[in-house]
């Protein structure tokens, strides 16, 4: 802007000087030739007035001592008697036909001016006709007007340049000047200063920029909003990393899940977050452009990692990373391993001694009297598989939800006195003393379920008693819920195994449990039917004095 | 030129850090040894001792290169020079769960239970090398002096288990051939202790200019 106001403006400049000068040299001119045409006349007329009275004497003094006006004496018939600038007359022309000369015969003076392009000068001529009738004849050179302005050009180059040099500064001061308010405009409110009405288009044009602009801001970060607003709120964790590894992004739960609270890991290496060397390897696989999955074990919990390589135009920029907790997944799938293992196990150890027993009787080795304690014994395994194949079906079948079972009104103070009648004969047996307790008090449920919850509960606690103890059952109503109540005074659980009493399969004692039968599956079967009723179970017990079974029902 | 710099010294993190890794991993297969007798990863922990080397040379490398082109002051410098400090503690900690893999691989153990002395020490360096390096990763000044205390925890420790072998050789002297083995285990752990001290104190050295505790 500086460089084109500062051309325009010397140009101006320029234009001005030369245009000035050369009306200057026509008006000087002008005047110049007048001045100098009546100071000839004067010189003529006095030097006419001389030679009417002298001689030709005269005019030769005078032009010894002025040289700068040439004087010139012509005879009638135009001869040139005199001229001051010429040694020899003689060789000079004839003048006669000079304008001038015709002139000055014809009305007693002529005057007359003559350009000499070679010189660049203007001789101006004046003549008079004297009494004697000759011609005198006075020129004088003046330089003509270009050869005037020619004279004057040092002069006008300076003038020139430094009037350049302060158009220069004055350039520089206005354009700050113009520049200091647009600087400082407000681009956020155009229309608010405008010092300028010039600028009134382009700030408005601005002004509807910025409000485009804050639209489209707003949009974005509406939806960016609205991004994490859904990956802060997943379960799954959610780490983003660029092509190099550094972390672009990451939810709420990919911190938790690496510890990430109070800290910057943003543009951080995810090295930095977690060194596991698996982990590391999938990444550089991912990058290069390879899908993958993993397990990562942090802090006793375990991970299921997926990585996705984000690829634009055939490159990988970067890396999706989804954290899934799959603990309680894989806790589950260790428990169904568990339970096949188990159920292969236990179906397996009555057919071997069914298998083993029929052998020997086919082979004929047992005798006659020995056949029925065989029989007995293959019988026994029998009816052990066949407990034990029911109690999977029960099992199986609270696993479904219990679909199939119809729900009514149940007397949960009856049924529990039902099954201490039928267990009677069982503590008889045990030397164990068993009585119940019972309030009114029904729940909304399936009663073959209910009852063997409670059928289930009791039989333990006469199985797991010793000889002379006791076991008390109860039902009583507690608020909402109707609370059954197994106390015993048996051989109790010790304090690490209580956890697992209620998994399939699991005995506490491991090498006596074949004497005193069962399957493992009776706690197992109690907590299914416990929580098909919406209801909750919990365990007391110490080791020799006892275990005390709870169990609280909604009755709604 | 910064941004040159910048970069090469992200390389030397990033390459301390998975070389810290590397010392984890080997930690972590001696600790699982020790407790199932379950040799087959054995080979790993003797394999990765020539990575951990490897990264030892390379992160040197690096850094001399770091020292001499780009002549860093302060901190930087600090940073640096206490790299070249801390692969030599890392490398050392590579070197001794390879001695541990070797005695391991002509005399198992077995299976160890949860509260033998080994255990607990394998356990408790394992601990303080994953805190000297996260104390690294994460320039935590708190963590590098948590670990530097619980060095005393693992001396503790070898102080029993030496009570103990001595107990099991007076006891028999069959037992000791195995007594011995363990001693030396016992010995390496203990200064993998002492080397992941170190790291911790490069680490504070690194980010205070000073040591925490001088040893």
């Amino acid at each position: 802007m500086k460089k084109r106001i500062f051309q325009s403006m010397s140009l101006l400049a320029i234009l001005a000087i030369i245009t000035t000068t050369i009306m200057q040299g026509v008006f000087f001119s002008g005047e110049l030739y007048e001045a100098m045409r009546h100071q000839l006349v004067h010189e003529a007329v006095c030097l006419a007035e001389a030679m009417n009275t002298g001689d030709v004497t005269y005019l030769e003094k005078v032009s010894q001592r002025n040289l700068e006006t040439r004087i010139t004496l012509i005879s009638e018939d135009g001869t040139v008697l005199f001229d001051s600038t010429v040694q020899d007359e003689s060789q000079i022309e004839n003048h006669n036909e000079r304008p001038e000369v015709i002139e000055a015969r014809l009305t007693g003076n002529g005057d007359d001016a003559r350009a000499s392009a070679t010189i660049g000068k203007e001789t101006v001529y004046y003549a008079l006709l004297l009494d004697d009738g000759k011609v005198l004849r006075v020129a004088h050179s003046m330089d003509n007007l270009w050869q005037n302005i020619f004279n004057t050009l040092p002069q006008i180059i300076v003038f020139a340049i430094v009037i350049l040099l302060l158009a220069l500064l004055l350039v520089r001061w206005q354009v700050q000047k113009i520049v200091v308010p647009i600087n400082a405009l407000n681009l956020e409110q155009p229309l608010q200063h405008n010092m300028y009405d010039e600028l009134s288009p382009l700030l408005q044009r601005i002004a509807r920029q910025n409000t485009l602009i804050q639209n489209q801001m707003k949009e974005l970060e509406e939806r960016q909003q609205e991004f994490s607003t859904l990956t802060e709120n997943m379960d799954e964790g959610l780490v983003i990393v660029n092509g190099e590894g550094y972390i672009l992004s990451f939810n709420k739960r990919a911190a938790e899940i690496f510890d990430l609270n109070g800290g910057d890991y943003l543009h951080k290496h995810i090295l930095v977050v977690n060194r596991n060397l698996e982990l590391q390897q999938m990444i550089e696989n991912g990058l290069r452009g390879q899908q993958q999955e993993m397990l990562l074990e942090l802090d006793g919990r375990s991970y299921q990692i997926m990585s996705n390589p984000i690829t634009v135009a055939n490159k990988v920029q970067g890396l999706v990373l989804l954290l899934l907790d799959v603990t309680e997944k894989q806790q589950q799938e260790q428990l169904r391993r568990e339970f096949t293992a188990n159920v292969s196990h236990e179906l397996r150890t009555p057919l071997t001694a069914i298998s083993g027993y029929a052998e020997i009787m086919s082979q004929g080795l047992v005798s006659p009297e020995n056949m029925k304690p065989f029989a007995e014994k293959i019988y026994k395994e029998a009816n052990r598989m066949i407990t034990l194949i029911a109690d999977i079906i029960q099992l199986s079948r609270l696993d479904e939800k219990g679909a199939q079972f119809t729900r009514e009104e149940v007397a949960l103070g009856d049924v529990l006195e039902e099954v201490v009648h039928r267990l009677q004969p069982l503590a008889q047996q045990k030397e164990v003393v068993l009585t119940s307790y019972v309030e009114p008090a029904a729940v909304l449920g399936i009663r073959q379920v209910l009852q063997e919850i409670i059928y289930n509960l009791c039989e333990n606690a006469i199985k797991y008693n010793k000889p002379g103890g006791t076991v008390k059952a109860s039902v009583v109503q507690v608020g909402t819920h109707a609370v059954l109540k197994v106390a015993d005074t048996g051989i109790g659980i010790p304090a690490e195994e209580q956890p697992r009493v209620f998994e399939r399969f699991y005995r506490v004692d491991k090498s006596h449990s074949r004497i005193i039968g069962g399957t493992g599956l009776g706690l197992s079967i109690v907590k299914h039917g416990v929580q098909l009723h919406h209801g909750e179970i919990s365990l007391e017990s110490q080791l020799e004095k006892g275990t005390t079974i709870t169990v609280r029902l909604p009755m709604e | 030129m910064r941004n040159k710099f910048d970069e090469q010294l992200e390389l030397l993190n990033r390459a301390l850090i998975e070389m810290g890794a590397l010392c984890e991993r080997s930690l972590e297969i001696i600790m699982e040894e020790l407790l199932n007798g379950d040799l087959t990863r054995n080979e790993e922990v003797i394999q990765a001792e020539a990575a951990i080397d490897q990264k030892e040379r390379d992160i040197e490398q690096l850094c001399l290169k770091l020292l001499l082109q780009q002549q860093p002051v302060a901190r930087d410098l600090r940073q640096i020079s206490a790299a070249l400090k801390m692969i030599t503690d890392m490398e050392r900690i590579g070197d001794q769960t390879q001695d541990i893999a070797e005695i391991l691989n002509y005399d198992t153990l077995g299976a160890l239970y949860h509260d033998h002395v080994l255990v607990k020490m394998a356990q408790a360096t394992m601990q303080m090398v994953t805190g000297s390096v996260d104390a690294y990763v994460r320039k935590d000044i708190g963590l590098a002096e948590t670990v530097m205390r619980q060095d005393d925890e693992v001396d503790r420790l070898f102080v029993q288990e030496r009570g103990e072998l001595i107990a099991s050789i007076a006891a028999d002297p069959q037992n000791g051939e195995t007594a011995l083995d363990q001693l030396m285990i016992a010995k390496y752990f203990e200064r993998i202790g002492d080397h992941a001290v170190n790291i911790a104190n490069w680490v504070h050295f690194s980010i205070t200019g000073s040591h925490g505790r001088d040893d």
